[in-house]
C-alpha cells in the first residue's frame, strides 16, 4: 500500500518550505505549482530589484532573470538590501544573485550584465512570462514598456523617490499600458533623479514588496485583485495609500491602440532625449566658454588671490549642510533669480569691489588680475550653469565689475581632482 | 462667488510648490478642469511643463486632459506627475 496520496509534483521540501504561503488561501497546491513553473524578469537591481527579486525567489517562482548594466557602491547600501559590504564593485545582477542562491538553491537566476536596450531586450525577455520594471529612469520605463506591449507580457511597474513610491499593472488582461497614461515623456529638466532628490529604503522596500506581491497575485491566477487601472500612490510621509483610477486601454495608444504607430522597438534615449540610466556622468557644457572655469584652474585662482572672489553654493540647503568649501555662500538654485537673492548678491558684490578699491588705492601695481570673480559652484557642474546664465541677464548693469564663472564638473570635480577628502554623496 | 478647490500634489509639483496640497478658487461658472490647469499654470509657471505630463484625478477617478469637465467645490482634485526613479 502507498504510504500517502499526493497527487501533484511538489516534492517534500518544497512542501516544507512553501508551507505557510502553500496554506494562504487562494494560493494552495496549484497557486504554488504556478510558482514554481513561472519565470519572471527583473528590469534592475537596485532599490526596487532587490526586494522584488528577494520576495519571489523565496516565494519559489522557478526562474528570475535579473537585468542590471551597474555595480555594487557602498551608496548603495543603505536601500538596495540585496547587495552586501562585500559585493563592492562587482556587477549588481551578479550580486543580487549571489544573495539570492543563499536564500533559495532550488530556484534558478539567470543574470543579464548589460544595459537593458532596443537591441539586447526582445532577446532577454521572450524567455519570461512577466516582466517587472525596477528600473531608475525614463528612457528605460518607455522601453520596457513597449518591449511587453510587443511580446504580450504583463509589466508589474514600480517606481520611488524621496518619500513617494508609485505602482501600477500595466498590458494586463486588456488594461492600459504605460503609454496609455503618460503618452508623452515628461521634459528632461522636469524628471528628479533619485541621486538629486534622494529616497529611503524602506519606501522602495514598500514599493517593491508590492510589485513582488503582483507578480504572485497574476502567476496564481487572482485576477480580479489585480493592481491593473488603477495607480497606487504611496506616500510614506504622512503614511497614507490613495489608489487612482487611471483610464484603461486607449485605442488611439501608439504601441497598444488600434493603429499602432511603435510596431518594433524605438530609439528610447532619443524619444525621451535622456540615457538608459539614472546616473549623470560627467555633464557636456551648455554655456559659453567664457563663463566657464575647471576645478583646477579655480583652484589656482584662489590660491593666488584669495580674498577677492565670491563663491555662490547654489545646491540645495540640506545638500550645502552636508560639507561646502570655505567662504561660499549658499543661494539655491531655486531661489537665485528672486528679488531677494539678486540683492543679496549684488550687496556681496558691492562689498568685495569696495573692499578691492581701498586696497588698491594703497597700492599703486594695480592690474586686471585684480578684477573681482563672482564663482557658481554646484555638485556636478549642471545647476550652476543655469545660475551662470541668470546671473549674467540678472546682473547686467555691474557686468563691468566683475568676473562671472560657473565651476565645471562641480564638486565631484573638486573631490576627483583637488581634494579626494571632500566628502561625496 | 466662487468655488474653493484643494488640489493634492505629488512628486515633482509638490517638490517644485513645496506643499502637498494647495486652495485654488474659481468663479462659479468657470469651474472646470481647462480652467483649474490654466489658473495652477499662470500661479505657478514653474510647474507647467510637468503640469503638461501630469496625470489629473477629481475624486481618485483619472480625467482625460482632452475634455473639459465641470468640477465642484468639495471634488477631491489630484495632481499626479509620473516617477521614474527606484
Ligand atoms: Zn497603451
Amino acid at each position: 500500500m502507498e504510504k500517502y496520496i499526493k497527487e501533484h509534483t511538489l516534492k517534500p521540501n518544497e512542501i516544507e518550505r512553501y508551507g505557510r504561503q502553500l496554506i494562504t488561501p487562494d494560493i494552495g497546491v496549484s497557486g504554488q505549482m504556478s510558482l514554481c513553473n513561472s519565470s519572471v524578469l527583473i528590469i534592475g537591481a537596485g532599490g526596487l530589484g532587490c526586494p522584488v527579486a528577494l520576495y519571489l525567489s523565496s516565494a519559489g517562482i522557478g526562474t528570475l532573470g535579473l537585468v542590471d548594466y551597474d555595480t555594487v557602491e557602498i551608496s548603495n547600501l543603505h536601500r538596495q538590501i540585496g547587495h552586501r559590504e562585500s559585493s563592492k564593485g562587482i556587477s549588481k545582477a551578479v550580486s543580487l544573485s549571489k544573495t539570492i542562491s543563499e536564500l533559495n538553491s532550488l530556484i534558478k537566476v539567470n543574470t543579464y550584465e548589460t544595459t537593458f536596450t532596443s537591441e539586447t531586450a526582445m532577446e532577454i525577455i521572450k524567455n519570461y512570462d512577466i516582466v517587472v520594471d525596477a528600473s531608475d529612469n525614463v528612457a528605460t520605463r518607455y522601453l520596457v514598456n513597449d518591449a511587453c506591449v510587443l511580446t504580450g507580457k504583463p509589466l508589474v511597474s514600480g517606481s520611488a523617490l524621496k518619500w513617494e513610491g508609485q505602482i501600477t499593472c500595466y498590458n494586463y488582461n486588456n488594461g492600459p499600458c504605460y503609454r496609455c497614461i503618460f503618452p508623452t515623456p515628461p521634459p528632461v529638466e522636469t524628471v528628479t533623479k533619485c541621486s538629486d532628490g534622494g529616497v529611503l529604503g524602506p519606501i522602495v522596500g514598500v514599493i517593491g514588496s508590492l510589485q513582488a506581491l503582483e507578480v504572485i497575485k497574476i502567476l496564481t491566477n487572482n485576477k480580479e485583485g489585480v493592481l491593473s487601472g488603477r495607480l497606487l500612490i504611496y506616500d510614506g510621509m504622512s503614511a497614507v495609500f490613495r489608489t487612482v483610477r487611471i483610464r484603461g486601454k486607449q485605442s488611439g495608444c501608439n504601441v497598444c491602440g488600434d493603429k499602432p504607430t511603435v510596431t518594433q522597438l524605438i530609439d528610447y534615449t532619443q524619444f525621451c532625449q535622456s540615457n538608459y540610466s539614472e546616473s549623470a556622468g560627467k555633464v557636456d557644457d551648455r554655456v559659453d566658454k567664457t563663463l566657464i572655469i575647471t576645478v583646477e584652474q579655480f583652484n589656482q585662482s584662489i590660491k593666488n588671490n584669495n580674498n577677492n572672489h565670491l563663491l555662490i553654493d547654489v545646491r540645495p540647503k540640506i545638500q550645502f549642510d552636508i560639507c561646502s568649501l570655505p567662504n561660499s555662500n549658499n543661494i539655491p538654485i531655486e531661489e537665485i533669480d528672486k528679488k531677494e537673492s539678486i540683492e543679496i548678491i549684488e550687496k556681496l558684490i558691492k562689498e568685495k569691489v569696495e573692499n578691492n578699491n581701498n586696497n588698491n588705492n594703497n597700492n599703486e601695481n594695480r592690474d586686471a588680475s585684480d578684477e573681482l570673480s563672482v564663482y557658481l559652484v554646484c555638485r556636478r557642474g549642471n545647476k550652476s550653469q543655469d545660475a551662470v546664465k541668470i546671473l549674467d541677464e540678472k546682473l547686467k548693469e555691474f557686468r563691468d565689475k566683475f568676473k562671472l564663472l560657473h565651476i565645471k564638473d562641480g564638486l565631484l570635480g573638486w573631490n576627483e581632482s583637488i581634494d579626494d577628502s571632500f566628502p561625496i554623496y | 462667488m466662487s468655488n474653493q478647490f484643494k488640489i493634492l500634489l505629488f512628486a515633482k509639483v509638490k517638490e517644485v510648490i513645496g506643499k502637498d496640497s494647495i486652495f485654488i478658487d474659481l468663479p462659479l461658472d468657470e469651474s472646470t478642469s481647462f480652467n483649474l490647469i490654466r489658473k495652477l499654470k499662470h500661479i505657478y509657471p514653474q510647474i507647467s511643463s510637468t503640469l503638461e505630463v501630469s496625470l489629473l484625478a477629481v475624486n481618485q477617478e483619472y480625467i482625460s486632459r482632452d475634455q473639459d469637465i465641470k468640477i465642484n467645490s468639495n471634488d477631491e482634485i489630484a495632481i499626479i506627475p509620473p516617477v521614474s526613479g527606484g
